[in-house]
């Protein structure tokens, strides 16, 4: 890939949780306007690297440089005009409504003490609108479903508009079609302002459907990265997950498409 | 089969997105506002002597704008006895209520617990030591300010101690606070036991203290209140749209800007150090901090900015007509955090047994 173009770059990047070593040596690069998919087995830390980029951590050693400058010398508030994350924890705590929760994408954007402008209203609007939150607007997010909170807190991270979006499983607890929708959105995003995405996925059919680039984590390193048509085969899933799985084109589409075998 | 509303209520609709929750936020400031100045000109009124309430108000205003000459031909004990006597302590009880229940909006917020109350860290646990210590060893280091100032250190070293405790690596998780709360706490509680074990006696003197009371409050514990409040609710609303962006999580109020750490070291503190200030000068007083912030957001919503000094301003109202009603209308006084927790406790059993019903 070519290191020009390349969004985020880490480099010997290590993370532990007290002397639990999560992350080991990493090293990896991302490049701007592409649908990146991060996958791996549990616990081989997808959500720390996906909070080391969005600068929610600090690595224990290593360094990770955004658009060619220092991550960790970047602002709070700064960086969440750059990156929007849609958690997998997407509880709320407090009956605020799903308009209130989607608007609270706008405040990196708002002044304190600045109600908010014409424009975060349409944004706000729009957003619902595109991930058929509109009907939710005025009801308290914790009588909503785990779906519909999960679709809420997607539209906050749209809502904030940003050039890069992490997402931590965010289509974890949707139906198919909602999961559909909001991937498709995502993936126009990615192709009509150059976007960049991360992804963690679970469903690797999922991710080879609409990632650019796929990224197997396995033990805190970097076990491959490429298109899927260079990495998703047998042997990276048998490498990285220890499944043994077949790997066939989609006869409409040509996406890959991976059975497993017990 | 009663069907009530299922909590929290639905709202109407309103076009744009905004007040949705009825009556316009500037209406609903200058309404409770209005009613705590007629509360306190009718609180004046009331009590061993009753003036009527023109009186009160001339009173009120010749004080407030220096003007002595409005008091000539009244009675002169009527002016010593609002302007002196009665108004300190009005003004404090309403102050306290408006400190208490803005902490616990606070404390709600960071704790994400709608239950928490300025008390839940315990603050009023390490109060009730610190006066303890003061009563019994009788100590007089700062004259008649002992008591409030050992009340104060000790709920100030208290709170420091749950952060020290609570904090690790990761920032300060919610459990982590009440967690370290409720140990600090129990072991002020066996010390504050022992301490009246050993005041044998001179027992009565502590157990009067920890009920509060707002009997002889004079214009200075008005003053220091109304500071402590006046930089609380400062802080509180420099905060508070990252206080909401709290109820998202620590992992999605940090995605969205917030310094989160920091935020809740600035939050905690200065809520603590107002609750601090209402124990040392008013004892411990319960359930306004609790019930007050949690019957505000069922009202006007959840947002901090408008929350906070909505909850002010009740708390205010609501412990001035408690100390009112055991001032002037009870036949005995009735020590007010009693009062508190004999009308609040029932009550709050009522809330949340209709939230319970409410719930799918």
């Amino acid at each position: 890939m070519a290191g020009e173009a390349a969004l985020f770059r880490t480099e010997g990047l290590e993370f532990r949780y007290g002397t639990r070593p999560v992350l080991a040596d990493l090293s990896l690069e991302l490049g701007v306007g592409r649908f990146h998919g991060l996958l791996g087995p549990n616990g081989c830390g997808k959500t720390t690297l996906v909070d080391l980029l969005a600068g929610l951590k600090l690595p224990q050693a290593g360094r990770i440089t955004f658009q060619g400058r220092d991550l960790a010398a970047r602002s709070r508030r700064a960086l969440a005009r750059e990156i929007a994350l849609v958690p997998q924890d997407f509880s709320v705590n407090f009956a605020f409504t799903a308009r209130e929760t989607i608007m609270m994408g706008r405040y990196p954007h708002m002044p304190r003490f600045t109600p908010p402008s014409a424009a975060d209203h349409r944004t706000v609007e729009s957003v619902m609108d595109q991930t058929d939150t509109r009907r939710l607007a005025e009801q308290p997010v914790t009588s909503l479903s785990g779906g519909e909170r999960q679709r809420v807190v997607f539209a906050r991270a749209l809502a904030q508009s940003t050039p890069v979006l992490f997402l931590d499983e965010a289509t974890s607890n949707l139906d198919i079609r909602h999961a559909l929708d909001l991937l498709n959105l995502t993936t126009e995003r990615v192709r009509r302002q150059g976007h960049t995405v991360l992804a963690v996925f679970q469903d690797i059919n999922l991710a080879a459907m609409y990632c650019d680039e796929l990224l197997f984590l396995k033990d805190g390193r970097l076990a491959a990265q490429g298109t899927p048509a260079e990495v998703l085969t047998a042997e990276t899933l048998a490498a990285v997950f220890g499944v043994s799985a077949r790997v066939s084109r989609d006869p409409d589409g040509g996406t890959l498409q991976v059975s497993y075998r017990r | 089969m009663q069907t009530d509303a299922p909590m929290p209520p639905r709202r109407s609709l309103a076009v744009g997105g905004r007040s949705r929750r009825g009556l316009g936020f500037g209406f609903q400031v200058l309404l409770l506002a209005a009613a705590l100045a007629g509360a306190v000109v009718l609180s004046a009124r009331l009590g061993f002597v009753q003036l009527p309430a023109r009186q009160v108000a001339t009173i009120i205003y010749a004080g407030l704008f220096d003007r002595p000459e409005l008091l000539q031909g009244m009675d002169a004990v009527a002016p010593v006895v609002v302007w002196d006597v009665r108004l300190p302590r009005i003004l404090t009880a309403a102050l306290v209520g408006g400190g208490l229940a803005a902490a616990g909006a606070v404390f709600q917020g960071i704790l994400l617990n709608p239950l928490a109350d300025p008390y839940t860290l315990g603050v009023s646990a390490g109060a009730a030591f610190g006066a303890a210590v003061a009563l019994l060893l009788n100590l007089k280091l700062a004259g008649a300010f002992s008591v409030p100032l050992f009340a104060f250190a000790g709920a100030v070293a208290t709170l420091f101690l749950v952060i020290y405790l609570a904090s690790g690596s990761g920032g300060m998780g919610s459990t982590h606070l009440v967690l370290s709360g409720i140990i600090v706490a129990a072991i002020l509680a066996a010390g504050l036991s022992f301490l009246k074990y050993l005041a044998d006696e001179e027992v009565g003197i502590i157990i009067f203290w920890l009920m509060g009371s707002f009997a002889s409050r004079t214009w200075f514990d008005v003053l220091l209140v109304a500071a402590a409040l006046a930089l609380g609710v400062v802080v509180f609303m420099v905060f508070g749209r990252d206080l909401n962006l709290m109820a998202l999580g620590d992992r999605a109020a940090a995605s969205l800007g917030v310094n989160t750490r920091q935020v809740t070291l600035w939050l905690l503190v200065t809520a603590s150090l107002v609750s601090a200030i209402c124990v040392a000068v008013a004892g411990i007083i319960g359930f306004v901090g609790l019930l007050v912030p949690h019957l505000v957001r069922m009202a006007a919503g959840p947002d901090n900015r408008r929350l906070i000094p909505l909850a002010a301003l009740t708390g205010a109202l609501m412990l001035l007509a408690a100390d009112t009603v055991t001032r002037a209308v009870l036949p005995h006084e009735v020590p007010i955090g009693v009062l508190t927790a004999l009308i609040g406790g029932p009550f709050f059993c009522w809330v949340f047994r209709r939230q319970q019903r409410g719930r799918r």
